[in-house]
């Protein structure tokens, strides 16, 4: 059987002149969609404030202090955090008369204190009152809660322990913040963070109750930065461990005060009931907040090398797992 | 010139219709951006967020609110976009559980507006789901309270499951327990028909068991990414506490195939294959580091024996799912 072909006309070969023709249309056709795409162009991105520079965050920390880290045992949060800096040489050593300074607290829900999903009140008015004595010109309180601010601090009692202690409260408002970027972070770059909170300030203190937390597995004195970030910030609990530690990154703390006496042992962040508390009866004082995280892990019956974000923390240079090897300074309250 | 012909002639319309499909997307796509989703926005005032300062006598009294408590402040609603500002990173929690709304509410004491107590209202889509968020945050040391679906108590708080909803009654302070009883009953009367447990822990045999143990996980069981759908329950035997579990599949096949997929999970993280249990066939004993995981199935239920520390004791209860099961017709 004969294969059949199709019959083709013969074709005549293309003109030089057609060739121009067709490639100057190609080629101004390629121009306007490039032209249309320039137009359209947003250099600046969706939403991104040009207006707010890129600041970098001032370093809290004492040079002369070095890095220390005290453990202290008891039921009394007033009397173990005493102990604690007296430990690490008395309030004296990092707050001196004329400092301005801010405590980071964390408020993030508008919870009642007993549930300890927030720091305790009585410990922070401690604190501010310690520091004033000590010779601080002022002492302010803030956070950029999770829930309303106003709730957070009313039901948390920690606006009232403000008021009482001398200290004064700053709200996070939309004008305090700026975009900054964190040099060697991973995901902080040209982000909101409530930098007004402080701008008067020269000395820094976190103080942050050890809690379970469903993401992380631990929320202590290094998530506790995380009230400082503004913006869509739950995104970044895609990677909460990297997160966390470009926040260790980001802050450079005088002290950090961690508040084991009860912990949040299950159902973390908020918890919701006194039964997921275990009184642990501990207060950990610190200049290196990654250390202090270390030794709060145990609170929560785990190893530093049970939170990624210890270790990401330290690898990036923000303090050291080993807590032991800064020779804890021990003291138990009775 | 060559003019083209029918076959270059169709698939250059068709190239220039998908084109032309390609920018009508776009176009939708960029009608509904979400600014949120991009913008580097700070986070708003107090006043633009929810969860607002609670002030009493502020809205019209729930049907479901006992006389003695008054609303303390506007119901606020969470959807699955926004739930993370009020839980922060346990929403993760709810929506990998089919998480729909959160409505929540303060209220407070007639006589004492200072004693307060906020109700949560998980809908969680279906009965199943909202007995699992429900029964994996079960607290230690909670008494069981008779409302007739499944529902505990702690000093300052209630949780129970009523059929596709979950609930969270948390009080300020302790000695709030009577009132919060009136609530939740009244939020259980409210929407009856949901009493009674899953069929499932009926299938735990009674001796030994802990019934308040009994929980439903969802997902990513036992770290094996394979494993879903399972209800755990303690059992004491002795001095030891085992973990037993169940799980019922779509087919015999099934069950088979997951136990084996999972013992061989067990194989490749460490585990070693130390014996089966004595008429049970197809089973398998595990020790993995210094536990014992009794894997059997039987029918269309996949079952066993989870993280023991004394292999004896795994068996015992493993050998008596296995009975259980066949009383039950499988």
């Amino acid at each position: 059987m004969s294969k059949k072909v199709e019959y083709r006309p013969p074709q005549p070969e293309m003109s030089r002149r057609d060739f121009i023709v067709r490639s100057a249309k190609a080629g101004i056709a390629l121009a306007a969609a490039g032209a249309v795409g320039y137009f359209l162009h947003d250099p600046i991105g969706p939403g991104a404030q040009a207006e707010k520079s890129t600041v970098a965050l001032p370093d809290f920390s004492v040079p002369e202090a070095s890095r220390k880290i005290a453990i202290a045992t008891g039921e009394d949060r007033l009397k173990t955090v005493n102990a604690a800096l007296s430990a690490l040489g008395g309030i004296e050593t990092y707050v001196r008369k004329g400092d301005r300074v801010l405590i980071k607290v964390n408020a993030a829900f508008a919870t009642p204190p007993s549930l300890c999903a927030t720091t305790n009140p009585d410990l922070i008015a401690e604190v501010a009152r310690l520091c004033l004595k000590a010779g601080a010109s002022s002492v302010a309180v803030s956070d950029n809660p999770i829930n309303n601010p106003e709730s957070c601090f009313v039901l948390s009692g920690i606006e009232e322990a403000t008021q009482s202690s001398g200290a004064r409260l700053i709200l996070p408002k939309e004008s305090l913040f700026t975009n900054i970027s964190v040099p060697g972070s991973n995901l902080i770059h040209n982000w909101p963070v409530f930098s007004g909170a402080f701008q008067d300030a020269n000395r820094l203190i976190g103080i942050a109750p050890v809690k379970d937390h469903h993401r992380s597995g631990a929320s202590m004195a290094m998530k506790n930065w995380y009230g400082f970030i503004g913006g869509r910030r739950n995104i970044f609990h895609q990677d909460i461990h990297t997160f966390i530690k470009d926040l260790a990154l980001m802050i450079k703390p005088t002290l950090v005060v961690l508040d084991g006496t009860f912990t949040m042992i299950t159902n973390g962040p908020t918890g919701g009931s006194v039964s997921d508390l275990k009184q642990t009866n501990t207060m950990i004082v610190s200049t290196d907040q990654v250390a202090a995280d270390a030794a709060g892990a145990a609170l929560l019956g785990k190893k530093p090398a049970d939170l990624p974000f210890i270790t990401k923390a330290e690898q990036a240079g923000a303090g050291t797992a080993d807590f032991e090897s800064l020779s804890p300074l021990r003291v138990s309250t009775g | 010139m060559r003019h083209a012909g029918i076959a270059e002639t169709g698939i250059g319309i068709l190239i220039l219709a998908l084109l032309v499909g390609i920018a009508g997307l776009i176009y939708i796509e960029q009608s509904r951006f979400d600014p949120d989703l991009f913008t580097l926005s700070v986070q708003k005032d107090g006043a633009g967020r929810k969860n607002l300062l609670p002030s009493p006598h502020s809205s019209p009294v729930p049907a479901f609110l006992p006389e003695d408590l008054i609303p303390l402040g506007p119901e606020e609603t969470f959807d699955s976009e926004s739930l993370s500002d009020k839980i922060d990173g346990k929403a993760e929690l709810y929506l990998s559980s089919g998480f729909v709304k959160l409505t929540t509410r303060r209220f407070a004491l007639k006589a004492e507006p200072k004693s307060w107590m906020e109700l949560f209202i998980y809908e969680m889509g279906n009965p199943t789901n909202a007995f699992s968020v429900y029964s994996v945050q079960k607290r230690q040391g909670s008494k069981a309270i008779d409302l007739g679906v499944s529902a505990y108590a702690t000093t300052d708080a209630m949780f129970f499951a009523n059929g596709p909803k979950y609930f969270e009654l948390i009080s300020s302070s302790k000695g709030l327990e009577e009132y919060m009883s009136a609530l939740a009953r009244n939020l259980v009367e409210a929407e009856p028909g949901h009493a009674g447990k899953p069929a499932e822990s009926s299938l735990f045999p009674a001796e030994s068991l802990d019934e308040s143990s009994i929980s439903l996980h969802l997902s990513d069981v036992f770290g094996f990414s394979g494993l879903d759908r399972v209800y755990t329950a303690g059992y004491y035997t002795g001095a030891a506490r085992v973990t037993a579990f169940i799980s019922q599949r779509e087919s015999p096949e099934e069950a088979a195939d997951l136990a084996s997929a999972y013992g061989k999970f067990l194989l490749d993280n460490g585990g070693s294959d130390i014996g089966e249990v004595t008429n049970a066939p197809d089973s398998k004993i595990y020790k993995v580091f210094n536990t014992y995981e009794v894997v059997i199935h039987r029918g269309k239920f996949f079952a066993g024996a989870h993280e023991a520390d004394d292999v004896e004791s795994a068996v015992e209860v493993a050998s008596r799912i296995y009975s259980k099961l066949g009383e039950a017709g499988q």
